[in-house]
């Protein structure tokens, strides 16, 4: 496969971002190859039981 | 011939575990980072030093990558261009990520985390990839 790139002038006026997490990428640049990868493992069985009453609070927070 | 990244102002409030934050060229970036959040049971039955990643398939098992089945001739024409930015805010960078201002060859960034929560005497069960390998 044959594949030809012009890039002209990119401007973007300005970027706001709360997080950039588990193996993501934000580039302001060029690249040839880009591979991520992430597993996570927090099923909804892994909620806190109890009968503290701040359990319902860290519930929130999972 | 390589592109300029051209950024008016950064701002960012925190790059941690295993994660990079680069002004300007490289090769090739590979962050790799592994967590194990625990609290399992009571508390005070915790004690540092007990949990090894291998006792988790998730955190050996080997990740499927996508093979390029066809190979590429690809031509780019970067003259007269540039990438400009204004101002660029970023609360955090976290889990071995990248946030780079320049250009690279190559970029392979993985993060492993599991997020293990049984609190009190009621736990509902136990995920499907939990358990250590050696049974409790």
């Amino acid at each position: 496969m044959k594949m030809q790139v012009i890039n002209n002038a990119l401007c973007v006026g300005g970027v706001r971002i709360i997080e950039v997490s588990r193996s993501s990428v934000f580039l302001i640049g060029d690249t040839e190859q880009i591979v991520c990868s992430s597993i996570v493992d927090t099923p909804a069985d892994c909620s806190a039981f109890s009968s503290n009453q701040e359990t319902a609070e860290e519930n929130n927070d999972l | 011939m390589k592109r300029w990244s051209l950024v008016r102002g950064m701002k960012v409030n925190s790059v941690s575990l295993a994660s990079i934050f680069q002004i300007g060229d490289n090769d090739r970036i590979e962050p790799v980072s592994m967590e194990l959040a625990f609290r399992e049971g009571d508390q005070s039955s915790f004690k540092f030093g007990e949990e090894n990643f291998e006792d988790y398939p998730l955190f050996t098992r080997e990740i499927p990558v996508p093979q390029n089945t066809e190979p590429v001739l690809m031509t780019i024409d970067n003259s007269h261009s540039r990438i400009q930015v204004g101002q660029v805010d970023i609360t955090a960078v976290l889990f071995s990520s990248v946030m780079q201002a320049g250009s690279n060859l190559k970029m392979k960034t993985e993060a492993r985390i599991k997020h293990i929560r049984h609190v009190g005497s009621n736990s509902a069960g136990q995920s499907l990839d939990s358990g250590p390998v050696s049974s409790e």
